[in-house]
């Protein structure tokens, strides 16, 4: 008997596992261990969850599919296109986080919840960006034809993700510098709450992007069955 | 709203969409699979005509 799949299930199971408590321990250290920020208070603490939502998307996130259009194009397999569709959907869902908790922390920070501020502004952008990326996908065909549109696409939309990284520094903005070039311009026991969040939410990338590339896989296994059904009812007319 | 009610909402929203999206994930996968064994059963039994008659 094949134990493959089983051994994978369970591989996938403990990896959620271990992503679940180190979100847990993320949570714990954003709410309990981190110090009270002297100036903004309580809501500072969306910041540990925040960041990470947007280091997801920014790095891991988009520049997976950015990586991996590069290689379809460069080699024509199919499963670079695959884990970059599954990649940009993922990036898509912690753009929406950043863009959700954003403003309810800049609420009772700066007194409203949106402002067309450069950072605020590009990351919108590219969450528009990357959902078109997805609706192309969802209506440019199958095989390699949605591939290369999508590789392109996805090539050229990556140009707005060191937009926003670097927009708090090309352009006046209200957005926090934390990241210089010194390091983190936090606390030492922030800093030390920050690196777990970012490592929680590294772990829960790899996890779900472990569930979406097989979504992506078992889809393609579908389509080659229907094939092979519909060319034996041809053949045996 | 206070600060206590943002930071509740902000960290309620970020658990709630990623709970959703694995939910999403786990029933997508699960119809999938089910999809694939419905096909692997059609073409086995086409394979195997002979033996109903």
């Amino acid at each position: 008997m094949d134990k493959g799949p089983a051994r994978r299930d369970l591989m996938v199971t403990v990896l959620g596992a271990v992503t679940f408590f180190f979100m847990l321990v993320a949570l714990l250290g954003a709410l309990v261990w981190a110090p009270k920020e002297a100036t903004m208070g309580d809501v500072q603490r969306i910041f540990y969850f925040h960041m990470p939502s947007a280091w997801i998307a920014l790095g891991p996130g988009f520049t997976v599919v950015f990586a991996l259009s590069i290689a379809y194009l460069a080699t024509g397999r199919l499963k670079y296109d695959r884990v970059a569709a599954a990649s940009a959907e993922i990036g898509v869902v912690f753009t929406t986080i950043t863009l959700v908790t954003g403003p309810l922390w800049a609420k009772p920070a700066w007194g409203v919840y949106w402002t067309w501020e450069p950072r605020l502004t590009t990351t919108l952008v590219l969450w528009f960006i990357y959902v078109g990326y997805l609706l192309l996908r969802s209506v440019a065909g199958d095989g390699h034809r949605r591939a290369r549109l999508a590789a392109v696409y996805g090539i050229v939309g990556w140009v707005d993700v060191p937009i926003v990284f670097f927009s708090i520094w090309w352009w006046r903005t209200i957005h926090p510098r934390v990241l210089t070039s010194s390091g983190f311009a936090l606390d030492s026991r922030m800093t030390a709450v920050l690196m777990v969040s970012l490592a929680a939410f590294t772990l829960l990338y790899v996890f779900l992007l472990v569930l979406r590339v097989r979504i992506e896989s078992m889809s393609a296994t579908v389509q080659t069955l229907r094939f092979r059904a519909r060319d034996r009812r041809g053949g045996g007319v | 709203m206070n600060a206590t009610g943002y930071l509740a909402a902000a960290y309620s929203i970020i658990w709630v969409i990623i709970a959703a999206y694995v939910v999403y994930l786990g029933r997508r996968q699960a119809g999938l699979r089910r999809q694939i064994e419905v096909l692997q059963i059609e073409m086995s039994e086409r394979d195997e005509p002979g033996e109903q008659g």
